[in-house]
C-alpha cells in the first residue's frame, strides 16, 4: 500500500512540476469561482450583519413612533407611550422636520432631527467622523454625505440657513439614504426619498421656519416578538416603524449587489468549469498514452483514476484556499463603505458554512471537469491508448464537402475544427458565458442610476453598489475568459501545428494558415456571441424587478465585435509565432 | 512438445470491422509456448503480429477462441483480474519504449513493483539490481530524455522484468533502434534466454532469429511456418551455433 | 584470395603460418571455414606466376609452412593495382530470378516453394551471422565484417519477401481467373 501511495504522490508532484503553467492556470480558474462564491456568501452576512452591529452599538430602538400631527398635538399624542404596558425603555420625543438641504448647488430633501448632548436610553447615533451636533453645526448620515459630496468642515444650507458640517454619524433608528422617508406633510402617506441629518435641538424650530415640526419617540418593548411581528403600522394617528423595516430598507442597499454577485458566481462557476475542462482536455490527450502504459504494467482502473484525480483534487483544494482568502479579503470593499451603518471591525474568519461551500465548489469543479475525461481514458482500450492515436476525428461528409468549396483560410479552419469537435464546443461555451456577462453589465450601465430628491438628482447608492458588484464579477469573468481563450487557442495551435505545417508544405502561406486558425476559433465563437447577447439581456431582465431601460444596440454590436476580434487576435498571435518556425522543424518535432 | 505449455492459444481469432471492410487480423491461430522457450513471431508489417501479442497479453480480447496462461483462461477474465495478472505475471516491451518522461530510469523500473504493492524499499532495491543487469546502473537517476534509444529500451526491458514475470511479451523491440542499439537489446534477450526466461517477440526484424529457439512466420493473420532451432549454449567461438535444421 | 595474400606480404616477408593466422584473426568467426592448406596452395600458385619468392629458413626442415615468402616487383605492382580497383562484387540475383520465371512458365515447380526454401537458407545464415555478432568478445574490426554480412543477408531476405508477395499474388490471380478466361474463350464471337 505504501508503495502505491508513494507512486501516486510521486506522479502527482512530478506532473505538477512539469506543467507549471497549466497548474497555475487551473489554480486561477478554480480560485476565481470560489472567490466569487465566497464574496457572495460574505454579502449574505452583510445584509444583516452591519445593521445588527449598528443597532447594538447605538442602542437602537425596537419601534419608532411618529404621530401624524404636529407641534404640541404630536407631543400630546406621544405622551402616554413611554408608560404603556410592555414598554421597557424609551428616548425622545425628538423634534423632526422635513426640509430642503442645499449643498454644492444641489437642493435635495432632508429629514432633519433635533438632538442634544443629553444621554439617551435608546438611539445614541455613533459618530463616524468629526463630532456630535452643537449649535450652528449639522451632522449628516454618511451615505447621504457621500452622495452629496460633502465632508466635515463644508457648509450646507438648510431651508435658507447656513450650517457647518461638524461630523457624520450612523443610527439604527432610521433607514439610511435614500430611504429616510421624507414627506411633504406629516401624516401624508406619500413617502419620498431623502437623507437624514441631525442639528442642535435648540435650533430646529428656527431652521424649520414655517414648515411644520413633529416628534419621534424611540421605544424598547419587553416582548421581542411584539417588534418583529410587524414592519409598519398606523394606529391611533401614530405611525409605528419596527426595526425590521429599517433593517430591510438598509439591506436593500446591498441586496441587488448580492444578487449580482450570486448570478455572477454561477456564471463564473460555469466559466471556471469550461476553463478547467479546456485545460484538462489538453492534458488528457497527453495522458492517454500514460493510461495505456499503466494498464500494460497491470494497474487497475481504480489506480489509474486515483493517479489522475489526486492531482486535480490537490489543485482544487489549493484553489479553494486561495479563493476563500481572496473573497474574504475583498468582501469589506463591497459591504462596508458608507453603508450608513457600522462596518465590521477587523477581519473575522470566514464562517464554517462559507468554507465548506467554497471548498465543495472547488472540488466539484475540479472533479466535474476531470472525471469524465479521466474515466474515458481509464476505460479506453489499452491498445488504443498505447498507440497514442487521438480518437480519430469523425469525418463529416458535409464538412468535407463544404471545405472543398471554401477559400484556403476557411478550408483550413473548418478542417481544424472537424478534428476536435469537443474543443470547438468549449470555445463556444466560453464566448457564450463571457458575452452573457458583458451584455448584462452593459444593461446595468445603461440604467439611470440617479435618484431624484426634490429638485436635484443624486447618485443612488444602491445602483452604485450593484454596479460595483457587477464590475467585480466582470473583471473576474474577463480574466477567466482570457485565460480560457489563451489556453484553448494555444492548445489548438499546438495541436494543429502538424496539419498546418503540412498545409504549408502544400503551399499555404503563413497568412492563410493564421487566417485559418482564426477562422477555426471564430466559427464556434460566433454562435456563442450571438446567443450571449440576448442571454445577457434576458439575465438582467430576469433578476431586475421593474422596467429597466435597454442598452443601445450599438453597445451590443460593439460588444460582439470586441469579443470576436479578441478571439481572433488571441489566435493569430500564437499561430504567427508557430509559423515563424521553419516547416521542417515543426514536421520533425511533432508526431503525425 | 515437452512439458506443459505456459501459454496456450486455441483457435484465437480477432477481427476488425465488418462486411466488406472485415479484416481478419488474427485468423484462428493455435499456439503453445512451453516455459523457457524464446519464440520469435515474424512477418511483414500488417500481418497481425501486434494484434496477436496483445491478445496473448490480455490487452485485447479475441473475437473467438481461448487463451490460457499458466492454467488461467485469460480471454474471459474480468478487467480487474487481467490487470492483476499483468502486473504479476506478464512483462511488456514495446517498440516505442513507453517510459514515463517525468520519472527517472529507476523510478520507471520500480513502477510495476510499486503497483503490485511491494514496499518502496524492496522495489527500489530490485529496480537497481535490474538496471545493473541491463548494464545501466550508472544511469539510474537519469530521465528518459537523457538516454539513448537503446538505453531506453533496456530500461523498458528492466521494467518488464521487475515483477519476475512468467512471460515477457515484446512487440518490435528493435523497431526504433539503430544497429548498435539493436545489438544491445539482442544481447540482453540472449541473456534472458540462457537464464530460462519465457519470451515471445513479434517483429519483422529478421535479426531476432539470432536469439530464438523457435521461429514462426506469420502471413495475413495465420502461421505459415513453424521452425525450431537447437542452439548450444552461447559460449561457442565463432559462429558458435549448431544449426539444427528445419522441421 | 590471391590478392589478399599478396597484400599481406607487402609490408614484410612472412611465414605461411603467420599469414594464415593473420587472416583468421581478421575474419573472426568467419575465418573458421577457411581450409588450412588453402593458403599454401595459393602461395604455390603465386610463386609459379612469379609474384612471390620463397626462401628456406636455416636449420629447419624444408616444408611449405617453414618457408619465408616475399613479394617480387611484379607482385608489388599487382598489389597497387588491386588497391586501386573499384569493382564491387555483384550479388547474382539474375539467375535466381530467371529460375523462378522458368519454373513458373514451365510449371516445373511452385515459385513460392522455391522462394521459401531460399528464404530459410538465408535466414539460417543470417541467424548464424547475427549470433556471431552477439558475442561480446568479438573484436570491433571483425564485428564490422559481420555487420556487413548481416546487412547483405537482410537485404536478400527483404528481396525474397518481395518475390514471395509477387509470386503468391500471381498464383492467386492465375487460379482465380483461369476458368473465366476459358468461358469467355468459349463464347462465339466473344471479342465484344
Ligand atoms: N483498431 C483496428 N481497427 C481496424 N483494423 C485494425 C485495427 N488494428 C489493427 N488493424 C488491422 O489488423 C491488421 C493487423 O494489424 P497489426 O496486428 O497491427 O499488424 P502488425 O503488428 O503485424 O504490423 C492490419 O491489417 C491492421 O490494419
Ligand atoms: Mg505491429
Amino acid at each position: 500500500m505504501g508503495g502505491r501511495l508513494l507512486l501516486v504522490c510521486r506522479l502527482l508532484v512530478r506532473d505538477l512540476r512539469r506543467r507549471r503553467i497549466e497548474t497555475v492556470l487551473l489554480l486561477i480558474a478554480i480560485s476565481a469561482a470560489t472567490g466569487t462564491l465566497t464574496l457572495g456568501l460574505a454579502l449574505d452576512n452583510a445584509l444583516d450583519g452591519p445593521y445588527e452591529r449598528t443597532r447594538a452599538a447605538t442602542a437602537g430602538p425596537d419601534v419608532v413612533a411618529m404621530p401624524g400631527t404636529t407641534g404640541p398635538d404630536a407631543l400630546a399624542a406621544l405622551a402616554p407611550l413611554p408608560t404603556a404596558p410592555g414598554v421597557t425603555a424609551h428616548s425622545g420625543p425628538y423634534p423632526i422636520a422635513f426640509l430642503m438641504l442645499t449643498a454644492h448647488g444641489k437642493t435635495v430633501q432632508a429629514v432633519v432631527q433635533g438632538r442634544d448632548d443629553s444621554p439617551a436610553a435608546l438611539d445614541r447615533p455613533a459618530v463616524t467622523t468629526g463630532a456630535w451636533v452643537r449649535p450652528g453645526g449639522v451632522v449628516i448620515e454618511p451615505t447621504f454625505a457621500n452622495a452629496l459630496g460633502v465632508r466635515t468642515g463644508d457648509t450646507v444650507d438648510i431651508n435658507g440657513h447656513r450650517l457647518r458640517v461638524v461630523g457624520t454619524a450612523v443610527t439604527a433608528a432610521r433607514a439610511v439614504y435614500p430611504n429616510a422617508d421624507w414627506r411633504y406633510d406629516f401624516g401624508s402617506p406619500l413617502v419620498q426619498l431623502a437623507g437624514l441629518v441631525w442639528v442642535d435641538r435648540s435650533e430646529i424650530a428656527a431652521l424649520a421656519g414655517t414648515r411644520p415640526l413633529s416628534y419621534t419617540l424611540n421605544l424598547r418593548l419587553a416582548d421581542p416578538k411584539a417588534s418583529t411581528s410587524f414592519r409598519h403600522l398606523s394606529r391611533g394617528g401614530i405611525e409605528y416603524t419596527s426595526w425590521k423595516q429599517i433593517a430591510e430598507a438598509d439591506g436593500r442597499l446591498v441586496k441587488k449587489a448580492h444578487l449580482a454577485l450570486q448570478v455572477g458566481s454561477w456564471l463564473l462557476t460555469a466559466l471556471a468549469m469550461a476553463s478547467v475542462a479546456t485545460i484538462v482536455a489538453g492534458r488528457v490527450v497527453d495522458q492517454r498514452r500514460r493510461v495505456g502504459l499503466f494498464k500494460a504494467v497491470g494497474a487497475g482502473p481504480a489506480m489509474i483514476a486515483a493517479v489522475h484525480l489526486a492531482e486535480y483534487l490537490v489543485i482544487g483544494l489549493a484553489a479553494a484556499g486561495i479563493g476563500l482568502t481572496a473573497g474574504w479579503l475583498a468582501a469589506p470593499a463591497l459591504t462596508n463603505p458608507g453603508a450608513g451603518l457600522l462596518g465590521s471591525v477587523g477581519v473575522h474568519p470566514p464562517a464554517l458554512r462559507t468554507v465548506v461551500t467554497a471548498t465543495a465548489l472547488a472540488l466539484a469543479i475540479a472533479a466535474a471537469a476531470t472525471v469524465a475525461p479521466v474515466l474515458r481514458a481509464a476505460t479506453t482500450d489499452t491498445v488504443h491508448a498505447l498507440a497514442d492515436a487521438a480518437t480519430p476525428p469523425r469525418r463529416r461528409r458535409w464538412r468535407v464537402w463544404l471545405s472543398r468549396r471554401l477559400p484556403a483560410a476557411l478550408l483550413i479552419g473548418v478542417r481544424v475544427n472537424a478534428r476536435r469537435p469537443r474543443r470547438a464546443r468549449l470555445v463556444m461555451v466560453n464566448t457564450l458565458i463571457t458575452t452573457t456577462a458583458l451584455a448584462a453589465l452593459l444593461m446595468g450601465l445603461a440604467q439611470d442610476r440617479r435618484v431624484k430628491l426634490g429638485e436635484s438628482e443624486l447618485a443612488n447608492p444602491q445602483d452604485t453598489r450593484t454596479l460595483q458588484a457587477m464590475l467585480v464579477v466582470i473583471v473576474v469573468v474577463c480574466v477567466l475568459a482570457l485565460i480560457n481563450a489563451i489556453v484553448s487557442t494555444w492548445t489548438a495551435v499546438l495541436d494543429a501545428r502538424h496539419p498546418l505545417a503540412v498545409a504549408r508544405t502544400l503551399g499555404a502561406t503563413p497568412a492563410q494558415v493564421t487566417g485559418g486558425m482564426a477562422v477555426a476559433q471564430l466559427l464556434p465563437a460566433t454562435p456563442g456571441v450571438a446567443l450571449g447577447v440576448p442571454a445577457g439581456i434576458g439575465l438582467y431582465l430576469m433578476v431586475t424587478p421593474g422596467q429597466p431601460q435597454y442598452a443601445p444596440a450599438s453597445w451590443m454590436l460593439a460588444l460582439a465585435v470586441t469579443v470576436l476580434s479578441a478571439v481572433a487576435a488571441l489566435t493569430a498571435v500564437p499561430t504567427l509565432a508557430a509559423t515563424r518556425r521553419p516547416v521542417a522543424d515543426t514536421l520533425r518535432s511533432t508526431p503525425a | 512438445m515437452t512439458g506443459p505449455a505456459l501459454l496456450q492459444a486455441r483457435r484465437v481469432a480477432r477481427w476488425y470491422g465488418r462486411g466488406s471492410a472485415l479484416v481478419r487480423a488474427v485468423d484462428e491461430i493455435d499456439l503453445e509456448v512451453p516455459a523457457g522457450q524464446t519464440l520469435a513471431i515474424m512477418g511483414p508489417s500488417g500481418c497481425g503480429k501486434s494484434t496477436l501479442l496483445h491478445l496473448l497479453g490480455g490487452l485485447q480480447r479475441p473475437t473467438d477462441g481461448e487463451i490460457w496462461l499458466a492454467e488461467h483462461r485469460i480471454d474471459t477474465m474480468s478487467e480487474r483480474a487481467l490487470a492483476r495478472l499483468r502486473r504479476r505475471h506478464i512483462g511488456f516491451v514495446f517498440q516505442s519504449f513507453h517510459l514515463m518522461d517525468e520519472l527517472t530510469a529507476v523510478e520507471n523500473v520500480e513502477l510495476a513493483a510499486l503497483l503490485a504493492g511491494q514496499s518502496p524499499r524492496r522495489a527500489r532495491q530490485r529496480a537497481l539490481h535490474l538496471l545493473d543487469r541491463v548494464g545501466l546502473a550508472d544511469r539510474a537517476k537519469h530521465l528518459p530524455s537523457a538516454l539513448s534509444g537503446g538505453q531506453r529500451q533496456r530500461v523498458a526491458i528492466a521494467r518488464a522484468l521487475s515483477n519476475e514475470p512468467l512471460i515477457v511479451l515484446a512487440d518490435e523491440p528493435t523497431g526504433n533502434l539503430d544497429s548498435a542499439a539493436t545489438l544491445e537489446v539482442l544481447r540482453l534477450f540472449e541473456d534472458l534466454r540462457t537464464a530460462g526466461q519465457t519470451l515471445v517477440v513479434v517483429t519483422h526484424d529478421a535479426r531476432i532469429a539470432a536469439i530464438a529457439d523457435r521461429m514462426i512466420s506469420m502471413r495475413d493473420g495465420s502461421f505459415a511456418d513453424d521452425s525450431r532451432f537447437t542452439t548450444s549454449a552461447a559460449t561457442g567461438a565463432g559462429t558458435g551455433t549448431v544449426y539444427g535444421g528445419w522441421r | 584470395m590471391q590478392d589478399v595474400v599478396l597484400a599481406m606480404l607487402a609490408k614484410e616477408p612472412a611465414h605461411g603460418y603467420e599469414l594464415r593466422s593473420r587472416m583468421r584473426g581478421a575474419l573472426g568467426p568467419l575465418g573458421d571455414a577457411m581450409n588450412a592448406g588453402q593458403i599454401y596452395v595459393t602461395l604455390a600458385r603465386l610463386a609459379k606466376a612469379g609474384l612471390v619468392t620463397s626462401q628456406h629458413a636455416e636449420g629447419l626442415p624444408d616444408r611449405p609452412d617453414r618457408r619465408v615468402y616475399a613479394l617480387t616487383p611484379a607482385g608489388q605492382q599487382r598489389v597497387a593495382a588491386w588497391l586501386a580497383d573499384v569493382s564491387w562484387p555483384k550479388p547474382d540475383l539474375t539467375e535466381f530470378h530467371l529460375k523462378l520465371v522458368a519454373a513458373a512458365a514451365a510449371r516445373l515447380a511452385d515459385p513460392v516453394t522455391l522462394i521459401d526454401a531460399h528464404r530459410r537458407e538465408v535466414l539460417r545464415r543470417l541467424r548464424d551471422s547475427q549470433r556471431a555478432a552477439l558475442e561480446r568478445s568479438v573484436d570491433p574490426v571483425v564485428g564490422l565484417l559481420v555487420e556487413g554480412v548481416v546487412l547483405r543477408l537482410r537485404a536478400d531476405l527483404e528481396w525474397l519477401e518481395a518475390c514471395e508477395r509477387m509470386w503468391t499474388e500471381r498464383d492467386r490471380a492465375d487460379n482465380g481467373s483461369a476458368p473465366r478466361t476459358e468461358d469467355r474463350g468459349g463464347l462465339p464471337g466473344g471479342a465484344a
